[in-house]
């Protein structure tokens, strides 16, 4: 990986935000988060590339390095996508403006109706688009094995009266990052593929994907699917400096364990 | 302890909470100026308690799981990484909205 594309970034800032744990900094306009967990830039920048390739337009994330002091951390950047308007979460939004609402969405038991309720909620705000803006998000959710879609990372921005959904952001915990699979092969990789559990409906593997499907979303193949898929085991090895190689080989064993999965489907 | 929090957006007034912590009593005062009652402390809700305001105040403060919350505590010059020192210092403000909880008033109890 060529040093231009990473970003120095100073730790000291004069903005932050107050939700997650990650060490996050607002500087000129581009978001810095530094890795916590484990390896949160790796996924967040991984996954933008596989949503680029299944045609779900998502927020841009590039590696880049958060220096403190001697020590660099690995770290994303991004750029800030509020355009000067306020970030809300739909968590937020729901509590704020939809009083026992919010009760009837948080304990609904069946995922569909739960799903419905939440896209009634958001239409009222931004219009019907909502209904696709949600299949697409929880369909890239599936895509890179995102564990972490709660409702406090579904993010809207308002402005002088009006509301639009905020881009496809927070991959952080995608792609295993968290699991305690330090040694992946191709024994122990399908049961990793298929243990992740989804929130906000908490349906687990197949049954998530099936249960979008159910309600009308759509997964297409990219044609000429095998160069596509050398393209993002490019991606994976150019990170290279950040991440040691026995963590990048296991993650492209994934990478080619999921999407031959996903292809199965 | 008995204390009055002023809520913005952009700067401009739009809630005025007084909060007893002692007897649990809540009273807000919202202003005719906001475009969307999501400018409002607390939205369209009209019962409002104790945990609310609790709530509301550590919503503009770092999360306690954050990892450099130490750091930014000595960097902005907090007495302590409690909630109302924390706000003392950022007013409320945070880098992804331009809201914030000015503590304008609080009195110990004597």
């Amino acid at each position: 990986m060529t040093s231009s594309r990473r970003w120095q970034v100073a730790s000291y800032s004069r903005g932050t935000a107050s939700g997650g744990c990650q060490r996050k900094n607002l500087v000129d306009g581009r978001w810095y988060k530094a890795d916590t967990l484990g390896a949160e830039s790796f996924a967040e920048v991984l996954s933008y590339h596989v949503n680029q390739t299944f045609g779900f337009p998502s927020l841009r994330y590039e590696p880049g390095i958060w220096q403190m002091g001697r020590r660099t951390l690995p770290a994303v950047v991004s750029h800030d996508y509020s355009g000067g308007g306020n970030v809300l979460s739909v968590e937020t939004l729901i509590r704020k403006m939809s009083g026992q609402l919010w009760y009837s969405i948080l304990y609904e038991k069946s995922p569909a109706a739960k799903f419905e309720k939440l896209a009634e909620f958001l239409a009222s705000y931004v219009g019907e688009g909502i209904r696709q803006y949600l299949l697409d998000l929880f369909m890239t959710d599936f895509l890179n094995g995102n564990p972490d879609r709660h409702l406090s990372n579904i993010d809207m921005i308002y402005r002088d009266g009006f509301y639009k959904m905020a881009p496809f952001f927070d991959y952080g915990l995608s792609w295993y990052v968290q699991d305690d699979v330090d040694e992946i092969t191709s024994d122990n990789v399908m049961e990793a593929v298929e243990s992740i559990s989804f929130r906000p409906f908490n349906l687990q593997g197949k049954a998530f994907y099936q249960f979008l499907v159910s309600l009308g979303a759509v997964l297409k193949i990219p044609a000429d699917w095998e160069k596509e898929l050398e393209k993002l085991k490019m991606v994976i090895y150019s990170m290279d400096g950040l991440y040691d190689a026995d963590f990048l080989a296991s993650r492209v064993l994934l990478l080619e364990s999921r999407m031959a999965y996903i292809l199965k489907l | 302890m008995r204390m009055t929090l002023l809520w913005t957006y952009e700067g401009e007034m739009r809630s005025l909470i007084d909060y007893d912590t002692v007897t649990g009593m809540v009273s807000v005062e919202n202003s005719t100026r906001a475009r969307s009652p999501v400018e409002l402390a607390f939205g369209t809700r009209t019962r409002v308690g104790p945990a609310d305001v609790e709530a509301l105040i550590k919503s503009r403060c770092l999360e306690d799981t954050r990892v450099d919350k130490k750091l930014w505590i000595q960097k902005l010059g907090c007495e302590s990484d409690a909630p109302l020192d924390f706000i003392k210092v950022t007013e409320g403000r945070m880098a992804q909205d331009r809201f914030g909880l000015k503590l304008v008033r609080m009195e110990m109890e004597p």
